[in-house]
C-alpha cells in the first residue's frame, strides 16, 4: 500500500516523492500492462511502452489527485486500464491481431505427468484462458495476482466491495480450472 | 449473485489466502496445478522489468499555467520515453510496434496540439480576437475528434464550449447585416431567404442600395445587433415563412435589425 503523505506530497510536484511515488508503482503497472496485453512478437516490449505511457498519465494527473480516504492504487489502475484499453483497441484495429488468446499454444515437448511441467504449459497459456473470463473477473485476477493488491484495492478499482471482489474472484478461480481442465483433457485426448 | 458456482464463506476465504500467496510468490500448499501455474505467471510478468527512467525535475509549480504544464509534460515524455521506450518511438508502419507508436505517441501529439489550440483560441478572446477565436476554437474542435481517450476529449470540448460560450452573440455569415437606416435592404442577401428565417427577404422588399453597404463584410458589425431571428419572434401572425413565395421581395418582412411593430402593408 502507498503511503498517502508520499501521495500528497508528488501531488504537489515535489520532486523526491514524485520519483520514490513512481519507482513504487511502476514495477505493479509493467506487470498489469503485460498481463493486460501479454507477449506481442515474443516479447512484453509493446507492453512495457504502454506501461511507460501510463506513467506519464499518472504524472500528469498527479496534480489533480485529491485525497478523499480511497487508496491510490485506485487512482492508478484506473488510469492504467483506461491507457491499456486505448491501445489494445488501436492494436486491434490497426492490425487486426488475432486475439492472442485464440491462437493455441504449441503443445507442450514434453507432455509428462510432471507438475512443473504441466503447470509451466498452463502458464503460457493462460493469458489466452484469462481472455475468456467475463471482464471484470478478468480484471480482478489480473489485479489481485499480476499487481498483487489487496482485495479491498481491488475492490475500489473495480467499484466493488471487498466481500463482493472475494467472491468474485473464487467464481473465477473456478472458471479457469473449467478451462484450464478442458484444454489439459483435450490435450490428454490429442 | 448468479450463483453459477457457490462457494462456502470458507472456501471465499482458502482461496482469498491462496491469491495473496501466489501474488507474493509464497511457496503454495499441495499441488494445484492452477495455482502452480498463476505463480508462474506472475513470475514471467515480474521478469526484466525495465529500470525506470530519472525523473525530469519537476518545478513546484503553484501556478499551474499552460505553459509550465507543457513545458513539464514534454520534459517528462522526452526523458522516460527517449530512455524506455526507444523500440515503439522508432518503429516505422511497417513494425509491429507501430500500432502502439502511433496509439501512444500519436495520441500524445495530438493531445499537446489540441490544448495548445485551445489555449490560443482562449488568449484570442482574452484579446477580443473574435475571428480568430473562432477559427481556432473550429481547429481544437476538429483535433478533438482525434482524441481517443473519452475523458479527454470531454473536457476538451467542454473547454471549447467554454470559450465559444465567450465570444459575442453569433455573427451568423448569412445574416443580413442591413442597417437600420434602410427599410428596405438590396437584394444581395438573398441566399437565404428560402429558409424560415427568412428577415433576409425583408431585405429585398425594397432595393435601396443602401442596405448593401454593410452588406459584404458586414458580420462584424452584426454580431452586437439583435440575433436576426428575433424578428421572426415579433411575426407571430404571419403564416408560416416557408410556404411564401420564394421571391420574397413584395412581402412586408421586417429588416432583422430594425424592431418594425407596425408592419407596413407595403404590400403586393
Amino acid at each position: 500500500m502507498i503511503e498517502s503523505g508520499l501521495v500528497v506530497r508528488a501531488a504537489r510536484r515535489d520532486p523526491d516523492a514524485t520519483a520514490t511515488l513512481l519507482a513504487q508503482v511502476r514495477p505493479g503497472l509493467v506487470r498489469y500492462c503485460r498481463a493486460r496485453l501479454g507477449r506481442i512478437g515474443g516479447a512484453y516490449t509493446t507492453a512495457d511502452d504502454v506501461a511507460q505511457e501510463v506513467c506519464l498519465a499518472l504524472l500528469r494527473a498527479l496534480p489533480t489527485y485529491r485525497d478523499v480516504g480511497k487508496p491510490f492504487s485506485a487512482f492508478v489502475y484506473r488510469i492504467a486500464a483506461h491507457k491499456v484499453a486505448d491501445a489494445h483497441r488501436a492494436a486491434v484495429r490497426d492490425l487486426a491481431v488475432t486475439d492472442t488468446g485464440e491462437v493455441p499454444a504449441t503443445p507442450s515437448p514434453e507432455p509428462g505427468p510432471e507438475q512443473h511441467a504441466v503447470s509451466t504449459d498452463l502458464a503460457r497459456r493462460l493469458s489466452g484462458l484469462l481472455a475468456r473470463l467475463p471482464e471484470t473477473q478478468r480484471e480482478i485476477i489480473l489485479l489481485r495476482v499480476a499487481v498483487g493488491l489487496a482485495a479491498d484495492e481491488v475492490g475500489e478499482v473495480v467499484g466493488m466491495t471487498a466481500a463482493a471482489v472475494r467472491v468474485t474472484q473464487a467464481r473465477a478461480l473456478a472458471k479457469l480450472r473449467m478451462l484450464a481442465g478442458d484444454s489439459l483433457t483435450d490435450e490428454a485426448a490429442a | 449473485m448468479s450463483g453459477e458456482t457457490d462457494h462456502s464463506l470458507d472456501e471465499i476465504a482458502a482461496i482469498d489466502e491462496l491469491l495473496d500467496a501466489v501474488s507474493r510468490g509464497d511457496d503454495l500448499p499441495g499441488s494445484d496445478t492452477l495455482a502452480a501455474a498463476l505463480k508462474e505467471w506472475r513470475t514471467d510478468l515480474d521478469e526484466d522489468i525495465p529500470e525506470s527512467a530519472p525523473i525530469p525535475e519537476i518545478p513546484p509549480a503553484p501556478a499551474r499555467t499552460f505553459w509550465r504544464r507543457v513545458a513539464v509534460g514534454v520534459a517528462a515524455a522526452s526523458v522516460l520515453a527517449g530512455g524506455l521506450s526507444i523500440a515503439a518511438h522508432g518503429a516505422g508502419p511497417d513494425s509491429p510496434l507501430w500500432p502502439v507508436t502511433k496509439a501512444v505517441y500519436g495520441e500524445t501529439a495530438d493531445l499537446r496540439l489540441v490544448e495548445h489550440t485551445i489555449a490560443r483560441a482562449r488568449t484570442a478572446v482574452d484579446a477580443g480576437r473574435y475571428d480568430e477565436a473562432r477559427r481556432l476554437l473550429d481547429d481544437a474542435s476538429e483535433g478533438v475528434g482525434k482524441i481517443r481517450d473519452r475523458g479527454t476529449a470531454q473536457r476538451l470540448r467542454s473547454d471549447i464550449d467554454e470559450i465559444r460560450g465567450r465570444l459575442p452573440v453569433p455573427a451568423t455569415p448569412p445574416a443580413p447585416a442591413v442597417s437600420p437606416s434602410a427599410p428596405s435592404g438590396g437584394t444581395s442577401p438573398a441566399p437565404p431567404a428560402p429558409s424560415p428565417s427568412a428577415p433576409a427577404g425583408g431585405s429585398g422588399s425594397g432595393g435601396a442600395p443602401g442596405g448593401d453597404n454593410s452588406g459584404g463584410s458586414g458580420d462584424n458589425g452584426g454580431g452586437a445587433q439583435p440575433s436576426p431571428t428575433a424578428p421572426g419572434g415579433i411575426l407571430p401572425g404571419l403564416p408560416p415563412l416557408p410556404s411564401l413565395p420564394v421571391p420574397v421581395p413584395t412581402l412586408p418582412v421586417p429588416v432583422p435589425s430594425i424592431n418594425v411593430p407596425g408592419l407596413p402593408p407595403v404590400g403586393g
